[in-house]
């Protein structure tokens, strides 16, 4: 049977581990608790222990979601799903390098209309932006002939979809890209289609979201939890030493310096001595059944197992039996 | 009556929270009741009592000895009276602050004056990011106040502004005064890259400038408001006065330009040496 978890790169029960991770979370001053590379319902069952053991939690695509959360909570924003865009648009501009590719063929709900695909890349999206937008709204400026075509195309479109990736765009291009689908909205549709990061980091923030009422970056430490995009950012606060105790959930664990613990929850692409406590998890939706974030949907969907694999636990059953453990220890104090 | 001193004997093993070090709130409580006060912001509890010296006083003017870049909300909400920090503050300084006075002898970091309602703000040091911008999840920039940074801020400062004055008698970060709605921004040096980008409404005075193509040459101003405003910059009308602030707004001619033509347009960027 192959090993399922590591303490100091020696093999080790999983028990063991799950109660030697439990003592240093109850024993830590600012626990951190971050990757959140799971399924939701090891993102509830994180969200429960960080909760539990007033711990910080932060998802390791957190500034790919703010940069879109900061958009549509500062400003709003109107967007659609990638299968209603393939299904309704005519005119389709993807915004940058990252927006995936969309297919040339007319849009099956109006078939009679052909649909035509623009690509904006150059170093100053967020001033081509700007100057699209002037174009849009009739200002007197000169603008290359390539933005001129598109905002031609936009305005004469009966569904336009703006794509693009936050991975890639700073928050201020965001929101004039929102503000160029508020204008268009005036005379035609248009909406927009943010690029989610990969996995199913949309339906962690969605669930951190249900369960505490606020996104990414929430700290439990003073009993309440606190929504902080700057003083709950894992790697500032690995980085300034804020933290001594960080549990990381998923792959992507990160280098921490000498004196802070870290454990780390992984598929099995991690080896066992990248942290000084390692358990190997299933991946949820091929090892172990799962709820994920479907992009094409813009909603969670379950996902049966692609390739079970019963001797592998899910992030979520590990996490709970730290809580229990964290539960075990404080009375124990 | 003097100061109620706060001497920091110790570097804070964690960040701090000291909204609760302002007049507002420690006005009444004995030299124990406020040794007991809590400023962790981690599991480990910590105190007033536990990192400062405190010498009683006026608790209507307090005096902070000794800063620290992990001292955060320092200020936060206060209403009247003043605070003096004799060294750097950590991130949100002034927070929301309505009334009073907050003098940073050191440098502020990020989100100094976020929020800021009314009051006065002055850091001698440099300002950090999101000078006056909005709070995380929060719509509002700054609604009022005079902040003054006599060092140079960080990018996006005013962000969101509303009303109030900004004076940063240094060089600004990229991104100054974006999505301003309203309200006066002074930087004396050089602005950062694409200022006032998705600016509605407002006045951004600098030095110099690459305005962006969405901003358009609109003549210049020599009005009677150029030297009306560089007076309230000045004592004995001015509550923090900006000499250099003063200097630029009401002296040498100043090229003007609208924008940000992306959206409503109605701002105005006035620059002593714009960059063609």
């Amino acid at each position: 049977m192959t090993a399922l978890a590591w303490i100091a790169g020696r093999e080790t029960a999983r028990d063991a581990a799950i109660a030697a991770i439990a003592e240093r979370l109850v024993a830590s001053a600012n626990p951190l608790i971050a990757g959140l590379a799971t399924d939701i319902a090891g993102a509830e069952a994180a969200h429960d222990l960080a909760r539990h053991v007033g711990a910080v939690l932060d998802h390791r695509d957190s500034p790919t979601l703010l940069a879109d959360l900061d958009a549509m909570r500062s400003h709003g924003w109107l967007v659609t799903t990638p299968l209603e865009a393939r299904a309704m648009a005519d005119c389709v501009v993807l915004v940058g390098t990252a927006a995936a590719d969309f297919p040339l063929s007319p849009p099956p709900f109006a078939p009679e209309r052909a649909r035509r695909v623009f690509r904006l890349t150059d170093e100053t999206i967020p001033r081509t932006l700007g100057l699209l937008r002037a174009t849009l709204a009739g200002r007197r400026i000169t603008v290359p002939d390539d933005l001129a075509a598109i905002a031609q195309a936009l305005r004469a479109a009966r569904y336009a979809v703006i794509a693009w990736s936050a991975a890639e765009l700073p928050p201020l291009a965001i929101e004039m890209l929102c503000h160029i689908i508020e204008d268009l909205n005036e005379t035609t549709r248009c909406f927009g289609l943010p690029t989610p990061p990969p996995g199913n980091a949309s339906g962690v923030a969605q669930a951190l979201a249900w369960k505490s009422g606020l996104p990414t970056r929430i700290g439990f430490a003073r009993g309440r939890p606190e929504h902080d995009p700057w003083r709950f950012d894992a790697a500032r606060m690995i980085a300034a030493r804020e933290t001594d105790c960080v549990l990381w959930i998923g792959d992507g664990a990160p280098l921490v310096p000498a004196g802070m613990f870290l454990a780390a929850l992984a598929p099995d692409d991690l080896g066992p001595g990248q942290a000084e406590i390692v358990i190997r998890t299933a991946t949820p939706g091929r090892d172990s059944d799962a709820i994920l974030f479907d992009p094409m949907i813009g909603a969670l969907r379950f996902q049966r197992a692609t390739a079970p694999q019963s001797a592998l636990s899910p992030p979520a059953a590990i996490l709970d039996a730290i809580a229990a453990r964290c539960d075990r220890a404080v009375a124990a104090c | 009556m003097s100061a109620l001193r706060f001497q920091l004997r110790e570097a804070p093993p964690q960040r701090l929270d000291c909204s609760p070090l302002t007049p507002d709130r420690l006005r009444g409580l004995s030299l124990a009741e406020i040794a007991r006060l809590p400023l962790q912001t981690t599991r480990a509890a910590i105190t007033v009592g536990d990192l400062f010296t405190i010498a009683a006083g006026d608790a209507g003017t307090i005096v902070i000895v000794g800063g620290s870049a992990l001292m955060d909300e320092v200020g936060a909400g206060m209403t009247e009276g003043s605070i003096t920090v004799e060294g750097e503050v950590g991130i949100r300084a002034g927070r929301g602050m309505r009334g009073g006075r907050l003098h940073i002898s050191g440098k502020a970091g990020p989100y100094a004056a976020s929020g800021l309602l009314g009051g006065e703000i002055e850091i001698s040091g440099d300002a950090g990011d999101f000078l006056g911008g909005p709070g995380p999840g929060n719509p509002a920039g700054m609604a009022g106040g005079v902040v003054v940074v006599r060092g140079a801020a960080g990018a996006r400062a005013g962000d969101r502004l509303r009303r109030g004055v900004i004076v940063i008698e240094g060089d600004s970060g990229d991104h100054p005064g974006s999505r301003m709605l309203a309200g006066t921004l002074v930087i004396c040096g050089r602005a950062g890259a694409a200022p006032g980008y998705l600016m509605r409404r407002g006045t951004m005075f600098t030095q110099y400038a690459a305005p962006l193509a969405t901003f358009s040459a609109t003549g210049s101003v020599d009005h009677v408001f150029r030297a009306l405003l560089a007076r309230t910059l000045l004592p004995p009308s001015a509550k923090i006065p900006s000499a250099k602030a003063a200097a630029l707004i009401g002296g040498a001619a100043l090229a003007r330009f609208s924008g940000d033509l992306a959206g409503l347009g109605k701002g105005e960027l006035l620059i002593a040496d714009p960059a063609s």
